[in-house]
């Protein structure tokens, strides 16, 4: 009856017309009935078997009483816990039932319950859980038969923290993937991820993200609750990624939610609260004693003082902007899970809210998140499932962009000069006193707003038919819709929305992306077994069209700034009005097979061939292909009788992937652009015309990365003792590169597939736990990685290149980064400092320098310094990674701590360039002809000279880091035979408590700059903030 | 049975997927056109509105918006640059300042727009409009040919849209590209009417074409030519001088009829904030407000030398009286006015820059149209221009330049600078000057009549006085040589093409 309407329903939507909004209100009507019918069923299951009362005692490995186990009969909530002595009394336990025993950190047993009445268990350390199931893309292994490399992650095992976007989490999680903060404490700064290093210079080296087997862009990771992780499975090297072709060069991350289960009902409630302090990043030193110095400057010249006593007097410290701007700041997460099912029909469904406000003030994110989850046996052989995810972002935000930009309000902090009082006595803003240059920062901190908001929804249903007893059809439709809004409105107080002749004031800006995503799977997948033989094989075909559209406007001169960016209605002229649309799609067939014999040996081979509409018509279609073998050496027999003691696994493998994400569609032909295009023929009427916009390329192909990985995985039977060793080298060719050309043709550069970057390095995973004393503990994980990333080949065979990057003043090419053969992608180029100069010093390698200026060094001793003093200075991307995740735990207390660092890395801190001899505390040692003998050079050296604004290794700095990331105190509490309550767990996190290191600027993590060639630009960032948070766990 | 079944739905499903996806992968630009042969008079309206705006440049302050008019004046006697633009005054700038990148780029970017039209023409050419229009391009890649090597002198010669990565380019002579000037000029001015169309008013006509010829032969010093095209142009009975010099900056009548040909400016429907330049947009204007001293302003990229601007007759020249700015109000209301001839503040007033006594001297030229009320011109840094490329003047002294090198002390010769000079109220030259006092008096004159207008950097190089004139024109001597005479190739032009 109730199959009958459901079909109904979904014919209905079918046919209909109705808009999207109302077919997920029938989407959601369906889901409802799904789970009322999944309570209806299970009453009926419910049966009226025997029930008795079971006891028993649970003893550890080494025979010790084991309080605190879990007991519990499975599939229902009836549980207890073992007491003191480590015994337990349970009712109402029906014959023929299993019990469930866990315990942290011990493997679980299931026992059946049969005609006895007294169950002793011994539960074991849990040792390395090879049966574990893997996810490996479009389908899963079991971790004995890998032969990739391949990490996964447990949410269990995830460190409690502020961590809101999926990335976040990853840290320190596992060898080989490096998560980089782009932005301090920023709430709306998602984190930079590389998968074993950088592996192109101009495409986006962010990992492919899979949620659910649903490929979903990097932005919008953050669209995802964390709290609904159930694992992550990363697909590091070739021969597990190449089954996701041109998408996979980059890794993939396979994120898997929690699931619908068959369960009498289960509600789980997650909550975190907590405050996030500024760590603060520098001090401004006292405007009494700047105006000191200059007096002192003045008197050792002759000439009259600047400030009288009484004006210094007055001066007093000036105002502190970090302390006027910054706060300490709230953090609160709630998640709330329901999850009920019986062996039909199963649903999962959690609602989350996330509200962190910035430590800047005037910023924030917050998130409502929605998902459910079901899945509906429908007959024996076939079955549906549904995935809704919907969150609705609400942030306000502020720009950290690099440069000089007026709308970037930590380049205002940063330079303000502290005798701008915050406000007048009117209230209105405070002015620079007469004499005094400088930006007062607050209005565009307090007064513009900036808002983003974003409404996301993903859709899926899977079909799975089983066609045999061998053969799984399985059919998945999907659908993602992102509409991500940009509202901003900068009142009369700022200089973009000051009063014009008109008497009117305000501009708004509003952007608007609207991405949609249809994608469908179909797999067929064959498993086989014979004697010592099993075969499992997958065919399939995955397509996925796209339609993102963007749009853009600019309104200036509202007749009021009541409604702020809600009403462009209220403007009086527009600008800059931008809309595109663009459709690509790909379109991919692939293939695996997985073979077995017996536990030794273990192959696998897989191929995709990829379609991608972005590419010419010639290069649209790629193949990729990878092969992987495992071999379990111990259980051979010439070893003997080793695998009792020790598991060896080396695992080969091979594959080739590509990366087509950042290439712009149509770059085979010649596209017209309206950009500037404009031009008037009677002095007044504008007129929009076209030009060409590029010099097309018909050769044009995906990047290519070939990669092989070589692993040792050592297992000490039967302990929790694991360590892996993974090699890899990787190599890119076909770099997507806009290669300076002549500008002959109009043009500065052609779009050509040219040049090589590889990536070689280790990683080492290691594992396991000590038995400290009786209900003592400790667990450990430690994860360390090397990887050294370069250049090969630069299109045309240069050595050199220059990338675009540039910082300081306007005139010549200040740039700051290079490509270079044989270095890194992140490499900083420039001079080294020798001195500063001094008054009536015979230099001449500097002519236009001025005394207190730096002095660089002449490396190519031709007696002038230029170009070709330049060198390398460093690099953005570590070559070490390495955390310790550790893990204490005494009966129900547990202490954890993650320990993270980098190592051979360095950060251009052009904060400090541009301001240590300004206003910061640092410039009261700055060079004055009466302060001589100091680094740091005079006033304003930076932008003001010729030589001033060159990165040199002054200001290029090792940025080689430990951290304590995370310190988790926490408590399971003992809520024996609660009925209402089933677990309860409260713990204190503190998050960056200390960093050791040798950088001087905010956070040697934090990268503003967001590609992969100037990484490790620090510029304008946000400062970083120590974070205090308690959470709770609780199981009802 | 049952099996055979199943697979048969199996092979038929996939089948079926993968013959729905034939064309799957088509790729549609929905946004962005393609470039294609013309069909249509709006397709070639459009092309074209974008070639002309390519005068504009792709860059902020490009080609004609700002820095063109730059690197023709500051390193002369006339302007100069201070703070970081001082290099190009003092001439120790190096090939490798972004601005030689940039214009390189903005003026082959001009030819390259020209090149794909002209490609882009269907054939055979019939339509009477097409014709024209197609006069107009040759017109426009003419003249960036001839900027291209007033700046740099030889250049590379462009005449196709074909890159070709395997081709070694080589550098054209000077003579070889005003040879291509002077034909391609020839065969527009035969497709070129005598006036614009009616819905460009603005646009390139014959009389631009016979103006860039003019001053083509001028700069090779072809004497008769420069004064047999001359006369060509007044035969066409459309241009004469405006009675007035300053109604020549009006820049509500750009279209007035002593423009031969120029590059128009609308300040409409741009963000007009700095950093978001555009095309059809210039902040010349705004360049002649000192930040320092004039808050409502903010440039001071490039002045005027002290020695020029107190070269004028300060009682009778209208160019001084009219156009030269001689006070203004900074934003605590105090008056401003440029320094004395002597360098010290005028007595009782505050000179401009920060301690009052700034060498900054500017003009109304390019001015803007909200100067004076109040208002943050920062906010709205870009104006109604009117940019003179040729004008009437021009021809008249490029005129009389010629026939006194053709028969000194030619009676003509006279007649036409005193033309010049009575406009702006100056009473005649004496007419027994000698060849070269009267070649001098028109280097004088050109100095007064086009100064900030980037003639004056050609004007002194055909006169052989590029060294002479700059050497003391500043405050301290400037070490300049006939090396400096030319721009040198941007750096990033020759690492890409070593063979230069």
């Amino acid at each position: 009856m109730k199959k009958k309407h459901v079909i109904r329903c979904l014919s209905r939507i079918a046919a209909s017309e109705l808009n999207l909004k109302r077919k997920l209100i029938f989407l959601f009507l369906i889901l409802l009935l799904g789970v009322t019918s999944t309570q209806n069923s299970y009453s009926q299951d419910a049966g009226s078997r025997k029930k008795k009362t079971i006891s028993g005692s649970i003893k550890d490995e080494t025979g010790e009483t084991l309080p605190g186990v879990n007991v519990l009969i499975k599939g229902t909530t009836n549980g207890t816990i073992s007491d003191m002595n480590g015994n337990y009394i349970i009712s109402d336990v029906p014959v023929g039932s299993v019990l469930k025993f866990s315990f942290i950190g011990m493997a679980n047993q299931e026992v059946v319950v049969g005609r006895e009445l007294t169950i002793d268990v011994q539960m074991m350390p849990a040792a390395i859980g090879l049966d574990e199931v893997v996810a490996v893309g479009y389908g899963t292994q079991k971790k004995r038969d890998v032969t990739g490399a391949v990490a996964s992650v447990s949410s269990e095992d995830i460190p409690k923290g502020l961590n809101k976007d999926v990335g976040s989490t990853l840290s320190g999680m596992t060898a080989g993937v490096n998560v980089i903060q782009s932005g301090g404490a920023d709430p709306n700064a998602l984190p930079k991820i590389r998968i074993r290093g950088s592996n192109s210079i101009n495409l986006s080296s962010e990992p492919l993200y899979v949620v659910d087997g649903i490929p979903i862009d990097p932005e919008m990771n953050n669209t995802i609750d964390p709290s609904i992780i159930e694992r992550i499975d990363i697909l590091k090297d070739a021969s597990a990624a190449a089954i996701y072709g041109i998408r996979g060069a980059n890794g993939v991350i396979l994120i898997k939610t929690k699931d619908a289960a068959e369960t009498e009902g289960l509600i789980a409630y997650n909550s975190k609260f907590g405050i996030q302090k500024l760590i603060r990043p520098f001090e401004y030193a006292p405007a009494s004693e700047l105006a000191k110095i200059e007096n002192e400057v003045a008197e050792a010249e002759g000439n009259d003082p600047i400030y009288s006593d009484e004006e210094i007097a007055n001066m007093g410290d000036g105002y502190d902007y970090i302390d006027e701007t910054f706060r300490t700041a709230f953090y609160q997460d709630h998640n709330l899970n329901f999850i009920k099912g019986n062996k039909k029909n199963q649903v999962f469904v959690s609602l989350g809210y996330t509200n962190q406000e910035g430590i800047l003030k005037n910023t924030d994110f917050e998130r409502y998140t929605f998902s459910v989850k079901t899945s509906s046996q429908l007959s024996k052989n076939f079955s549906i499932s549904n995935n809704i995810k919907t969150a609705f972002i609400d942030a306000n935000y502020t720009n950290y962009s690099p440069g000089s930009s007026s709308e970037s309000v930590m380049y205002n902090i940063l330079q303000v000069n502290p005798l701008i009082p915050f406000y007048n006595e009117d209230g209105t803003y405070g002015e620079p006193p007469v004499g005094v240059a400088g930006t007062n920062p607050l209005p565009y901190l307090y007064d513009v707003e900036k808002n983003n908001k974003v409404y996301n929804v993903l859709l899926s249903t899977q079909l799975n038919y089983k066609l045999t007893k061998k053969i799984d059809v399985k059919l998945t439709g999907s659908y993602i819709y992102n509409n991500d809004l940009k509202n901003r409105f900068f009142p009369s107080t700022t200089k973009e929305g000051a009063i014009d002749a008109n008497g009117l004031s305000g501009m708004a800006k509003k952007s608007s992306a609207r991405s949609s995503k249809l994608l469908g799977d179909f797999l067929v997948t064959y498993n086989n077994k014979w004697n010592k033989h099993k075969l499992v094989t997958l065919a399939g075909v995955s397509a996925e069209k796209n339609r993102k559209e963007l749009f853009d406007i600019t309104a200036k001169g509202f007749a009021t700034e009541d409604v702020s960016f809600n009403n462009l209605g209220m403007a009086s002229s527009f600008t800059n009005p931008a809309s595109s649309v663009i459709s690509p799609s790909t379109l991919g067939y692939l293939a695996r097979a997985e073979y077995s014999f017996g536990l030794k040996y273990n192959l696998t081979a897989s191929m995709r061939y990829d379609g991608a509409s972005v590419l010419p018509k010639d290069n649209r279609w790629g193949f990729f292909p990878s092969a992987g073998a495992s071999w379990w050496l111990s259980e051979e027999g010439f070893v003997g009788n080793l695998k009792d003691k020790l598991g060896i696994k080396i695992r080969l493998g091979y594959g080739l992937t590509g990366n087509i994400n950042g290439i712009a569609e149509g770059a085979s032909l010649v596209k017209m652009d309206g950009v500037y295009t404009k031009y008037t023929f009677d002095g007044n009427n504008l007129i929009t015309g076209l030009a060409p916009g590029n010099i097309a390329n018909t050769d044009l192909q995906w990047e290519k990365t070939k990669q092989s990985n070589v692993g040792l995985d050592l297992i000490l039977t039967n302990t929790p003792w694991s360590l892996s060793f993974d090699y890899y080298n990787k190599q890119t060719t076909n770099l997507i590169f806009n290669m300076p050309i002549n500008q002959y043709y109009g043009h500065k550069t052609i779009i050509v597939s040219d040049g090589v970057v590889s990536n070689e390095g280790f990683e080492i995973n290691l594992s396991g736990k000590i038995k400290l004393a009786n209900h003592l503990s400790l667990e450990m994980n430690g994860n360390f990685s090397y990887n050294d990333n370069k250049v090969d080949v630069l299109p045309n065979e240069n050595t050199m290149l220059l990338t675009g990057y540039n910082v300081g003043i306007g005139q010549g090419t200040i740039d700051y980064n290079r490509w270079m053969v044989g270095q890194p992608i992140s490499t900083f180029y420039g001079y080294k400092a020798d001195r500063i100069i001094q008054e009536n010093d015979e230099q001449t390698l500097q002519p236009n320098s001025e005394p207190g200026d730096y002095l660089f060094k002449d490396l190519n001793e031709d007696g002038v310094i230029d170009e070709q003093d330049k060198t390398i200075l460093g690099h953005g991307l570590p070559k070490y990674r390495a955390a310790l995740n550790l893990n204490l735990s005494y009966k129900r207390w547990y202490l954890g701590a993650q320990f993270t660092g980098s190592f051979d890395v360095d950060r251009f801190n052009v904060n400090r360039a541009k301001n240590e001899s300004r206003f910061w505390d640092t410039a009261l040692d700055r060079w004055t002809p009466i302060n001589t003998d100091t680094p740091i050079a005079k006033s304003g050296s930076w932008k003001t000279t010729q030589y001033g604004s060159f990165a040199s290794d002054y200001f290029v700095e090792d940025a080689s880091y430990v951290r304590l990331q995370n310190l988790t105190l926490g408590y399971d509490l003992n809520l024996n035979r609660s009925e209402f309550l089933k677990s309860c767990n409260i713990s204190v996190t503190a998050q960056n408590l200390f960093t050791i290191t040798n950088y001087s600027g905010f956070d040697p993590e934090s990268s503003t700059g967001n590609t992969n060639t100037n990484l490790g630009l620090d510029q304008n960032g946000s400062p970083q903030s120590r974070n205090y948070l308690l959470t709770l766990n609780l199981k009802f | 049975m049952k099996f055979i079944k199943k697979y048969i739905i199996l092979f038929l499903s996939l089948a079926t997927i993968t013959s729905a996806c034939d064309g799957f992968l088509e790729e549609e630009l929905l946004s962005t056109p393609v470039s294609k042969k013309f069909t249509t008079q709006q397709e070639l309206n459009s092309s074209l509105t974008g070639l002309y705006s390519s005068l504009l440049g792709m860059e902020k302050g490009g080609y004609y918006q700002r820095w063109y008019l730059f690197l023709q004046e500051v390193p002369t006697d006339i302007s100069q640059g201070s703070g970081v633009t001082k290099i190009f005054n003092e001439f120790t700038y190096t090939p490798e300042e972004s601005v030689f990148q940039d214009i390189y780029g903005d003026i082959y970017n001009t030819v390259n727009r020209a090149n794909v039209m002209l490609e882009k023409m269907p054939e055979p050419l019939n339509d009477e409009y097409f014709i024209k229009v197609k006069g107009e391009i040759k017109f426009l890649r003419a003249l960036a040919y001839y900027d291209l090597t007033s700046l740099f002198e030889s250049v590379v010669l462009i005449t196709n849209s074909h890159y070709d990565p395997e081709k070694k380019y080589e550098l054209s002579s000077w003579e070889d590209i005003n040879k291509f000037i002077t034909d391609e000029l020839n065969e527009a001015i035969n497709l070129l009417d005598v006036d614009a169309p009616e819905q460009r008013p603005g646009a390139v006509t014959k009389g631009a074409a016979l103006g860039l010829l003019l001053k083509t032969h001028l700069r090779t010093k072809q004497w008769n030519e420069v004064v047999s095209v001359a006369e060509k142009i007044r035969q066409l009975n459309k241009y004469d001088l405006l009675p007035e010099y300053n109604d020549l900056w009006d820049p509500t009548n750009p279209l007035n009829h002593e423009v031969l040909f120029n590059v128009m400016i609308s300040d409409d429907a741009f963000d007009k904030n700095l950093g978001s330049a555009n095309s059809g947009s210039t902040d010349l204007a705004i360049f002649q407000y000192d930040f320092a001293s004039d808050y409502f302003g903010s440039g001071k990229i490039f002045s005027m030398e002290l020695k020029f601007y107190y070269s004028f007759d300060q009682e009778n020249d209208k160019r001084w009286l009219d156009v030269m700015r001689h006070q203004w109000i900074n934003r605590d209301g105090e008056i401003i006015k440029p320094v004395a001839a002597n360098g010290k503040p005028q007595p009782g007033f505050k000179g401009p820059g920060p301690k009052g006594k700034s060498l900054l001297f500017f003009h109304n030229k390019y001015p803007h149209g909200d100067a004076g009320k109040g208002i943050d011109l920062r906010n709205d840094m870009f104006q109604k221009v009117n940019l003179p490329v040729l004008r009437y003047a021009d021809v008249l002294l490029s005129e009389a330049e010629a026939l006194n090198e053709i028969n000194a002390g030619d009676t003509e010769s006279f007649a036409k600078v005193n033309a010049i000079r009575q406009r702006a109220g100056l009473e005649a030259l004496p007419s027994d000057l000698t060849q070269d006092q009267l070649r001098e008096a028109i280097l004088q004159e050109r100095a007064w009549e086009f100064f900030n207008e980037g003639k004056r950097k050609e004007d002194l190089i055909r006169h052989d006085k590029f060294v002479e004139k700059i050497e003391n024109s500043g405050e301290k001597p400037i070490v300049v040589d006939d090396t400096n005479r030319y721009y040198p190739l941007p750096k990033n032009e020759l690492e890409l093409n070593p063979e230069l």
